[in-house]
Order: structure tokens, then sequence, then C-alpha cells
């Protein structure tokens, strides 16, 4: 019998891949070939030192992370699959969400450039191939400002601002803490939902989307921009308030409001 | 899980069906990342590999061919994002623990998280090749069937790599003192 013949067989008896004929002919090999045995033990110490080595548990973070990474299509609904990542909200079924990507110029010119160069559309547009992290808007016209909240708390302060362009509701949130701080945009009275969000520059702890509602976890300087878009569901009763809450460490620390005057 | 429960469980997905959707990330998650950390030797890149490698499957999972396993994708998908993020990165990390001052402990005598420790920088001395085979057999327990449909390899190719690659094992076990002659 050749090497090759020997190294085979034994190696599928240590995988568990031997037919029943395959273990009979190992058998009588292990019985007339000591180089077969040697061959046996020595790949048997290294299986048993892999066995050995502990199978590690994921961070508890993961399981929720990949959750809110993925999109299905809704039942009954004929839709593209839409996947954020790294952080984003992906669940936003049926909401479109911002793809990450390159956190680069060009993405970020692109991102700024899609806003300002389409004049007059009504509608938010599908901007879920957007590539890019969104550039901070420097370019921020009082009088685009719809309305404006802000808050200030020990250690911690920011802003949340309704702001229109090119027909588009946008949802800006501005943190400064050195705390996390949690802060909850219930949108549903207000008849509005996410329609796209983009998250500039660093990350945030968390993002949470349960039906009209964003909760982020925030910690630092960190920006978060969402395109809202107005429900044409008698459910809502639109025109109302957007309400928020900012909190730390379980403790409310203020309530506010935005009007979104659609 | 079986064939026919996990083609359910696409198909459910594929109508969007979130519980699904959450039992097969639950099914997947542990492995899926197992095999990326033994792959990258980092948790963090681990962990986002998996995020990823989830990612891209149900970014896909519309085009799920159900006479495929949903798990040869997914692993597919992690090695190769891994690899991407080795190429990425371009020199390896040192290793937390990956201290060898103590190289003629046997492993007999080495805690799990030592011998975790070393077994990872062992396997990082591997070429990513006769890495993926082992990571593959022994983090994911994968059959040689099961492996060749991931890597796209000859069954008879999947032996013979796994074959050199326990022999590469061996002398680097040797050489980190866990393993004698």
């Amino acid at each position: 019998m050749n090497d090759e013949r020997i190294i085979d067989l034994v190696n599928a008896a240590t995988d568990g891949e031997l037919s029943s004929d395959e273990r009979a002919e190992l058998d009588r090999l292990f019985e007339q070939s000591p180089e077969a045995r040697r061959l046996r033990d020595e790949i048997d110490r290294i299986d048993s030192i892999l066995r050995k080595v502990p199978e590690l548990t994921p961070p508890e973070t993961l399981h929720g992370r990949i959750m809110a990474d993925i999109a299905l299509p809704s039942p009954g609904k004929r839709q593209r699959m839409i996947v954020s990542k790294a952080g984003w909200p992906g669940s936003l079924d049926p909401f479109t969400v911002l793809r990450y990507g390159m956190a680069t110029a060009a993405g970020i010119v692109l991102a700024m450039a899609f806003y300002e160069s389409r004049p007059g559309i009504s509608q938010p547009a599908d901007i879920s191939e957007l590539v890019g992290t969104m550039a901070a808007n420097r370019d921020r016209h009082e009088a685009n400002i719809v309305d404006t909240f802000a808050f200030h708390a020990e250690r911690m302060d920011g802003q949340v601002s309704l702001e229109r362009r090119n027909g588009m509701l946008l949802l800006d949130i501005r943190v400064d803490a050195d705390e996390p701080v949690d802060i909850s945009v219930d949108l549903a009275a207000a008849g509005a939902r996410l329609n796209a969000l983009a998250q500039i520059g660093s990350s945030l702890e968390s993002i949470e989307i349960t039906d009209h509602v964003l909760r982020v976890r925030a910690r630092g300087r960190r920006q978060l921009t969402a395109v809202l878009h107005r429900v044409n569901d008698t459910a809502f009763s639109g025109g109302d308030t957007i309400e928020l809450e900012f909190s730390s460490g379980g403790k409310l620390l203020q309530r506010g409001s935005l009007t979104p005057a659609w | 899980m079986d064939k026919d429960r996990e083609t359910a469980l696409v198909r459910d997905c594929q109508r969007g069906d979130r519980q699904a959707l959450d039992t097969l990330v639950r099914h997947f998650e542990k492995p899926v990342y197992n095999a990326a950390y033994r792959m990258l030797g980092n948790v963090d890149e681990a962990a986002d590999v998996t995020q990823t490698a989830f990612m891209k499957l149900f970014e896909n999972i519309g085009r799920f061919d159900s006479s495929y396993r949903l798990f040869s994708w997914i692993y597919r998908i992690a090695l190769n994002e891994a690899i991407n993020q080795l190429n990425r990165r371009r020199q390896l990390e040192s290793l937390e623990e990956a201290s060898f001052a103590d190289r003629d402990v046997l492993q007999e005598d080495l805690s799990a998280a030592q011998l975790s420790s070393r077994v990872q920088a062992v396997l990082m001395d591997l070429n990513e090749d006769h890495r993926t085979v082992i990571v593959l057999r022994y983090f994911t327990e994968c059959s040689y069937h099961q492996i060749g449909e991931i890597l796209e390899l000859p069954v008879k190719t999947v032996k013979s790599r796994l074959f050199t690659a326990r022999q590469q094992l061996k002398s680097r076990l040797q050489q980190h003192g866990i393993f004698r002659e």
C-alpha cells in the first residue's frame, strides 16, 4: 500500500469520513504498519489539541447589531432588500436606509450635491444607493430651519433641528456629551416616518427604531441626519409635533418638541 | 439544523418574517464569529466580519438557490470577508496574550485561554489556504464535502490541503512548545 493511501485513510479516520470498508482496510493496516500507527497518533494529537480550544462567545451586542443591519421585505410587497451596515439601523422596513460607505470626501460631496441638485422634487427621493457618510452640512442657511430645540444638561448639550431642503424635511441631531445621552424622537403624532438616515462622522453608540420612534445613544461629538417622510395614513393625525426626550443613565433630563409644518 | 428547516426559514425571510431571520442569525452567529476570529485573531474584526457576512447574505437572500445549503454561503462570505480584512490589514497585529516565554509548557498544562491564544498564534502562522481548511474543519465542524462546497474545491483537494495544513500545524505547534514528538 502506498503512502498516499495510508495518509488518506488515517486522515479520513480522524475526520470521521471512513466508509465501513475503508475502516476494515485501515484496521488491517494498523496491524501491519508501524508507520500508519505513528501517523494516526500524530494526527490524533493535533486533533486533540485543536478540540480543546474553547469556543468563543460573540459579544453580547453582536446579535442586535446584525439584526439591526438587515431589513427584510414587507410581507406581501415586492420590495428590494435594503441593508445597512456597521452600526446603521437597518430594520427600517419599509424605510429606506442610507447605506454606509466610504467616509470619503468624494462620498461627502456626492451626498450633499444630491441634496442641492434636485430642486423641485416634491417627494423624498429614493436615496438608498447614496454612497458615503454625509458631510456635516456647513451651508446651513437659517432660512431652511423649520424648528429647533436645544437641550442642555450637566456635561452635555445638543440640538435637534428640522430643516427643509429641496422638498425634503431633514431631522438633524447634534450632540456633544461627556456621558452617554439617550435621545428619543417620536414621530407618530407628527404623521412622519424615517425615510433615510445618515450618521455623520463617528458612530453613535446605538440606534434603535421601533415603529415611528427613533432612539439613539451618543457620547462625544456626534451628528445624525434623518430624512422624514410624511405618512398619508389616517392612523396619524399629521401636523402635530415631533416629541423629543433626552435622558442619561435612565434619568429623564429634558423633554421638547418640534413642529414639522408640512 | 436540517436542510428542510433551513429552506423553510429562508423562505420565511424572503417573505419578510423577522422571527425566521432571528432564528437563522442565532443559529449561525456563533460559528461564523468563531470562524472569523480564527481567521483573523482579533475579536473586534471578527465581530465586524460576522456582521458584514450576515448583511451580505440577507442582502441577496431573494436570490438564494435552495438547492444549496445556507451554511456554505454564509461561511464562504465570512471567510472571504476575513481574507479581505487580512489583506487590508497587511500585517498581523500583535496577538493578545501571545507571549511564549514559557514555551516549554506542554498543552496539558495550559489553561483553556492560554491554549486558545497559542493555537491562534499558530493558526496565524499558516497561510490563508491552510488556515481556512483548519478553521472549517475544527471550528465549524464541516465535513470534507461541506468544505469543498464552501471553498468550491473538489473533495480530493480538500483532503490533500487538510493533510498539508495539519503537517504545517504540527510543525508550528512544536515550535511553540505545544506539541512534542
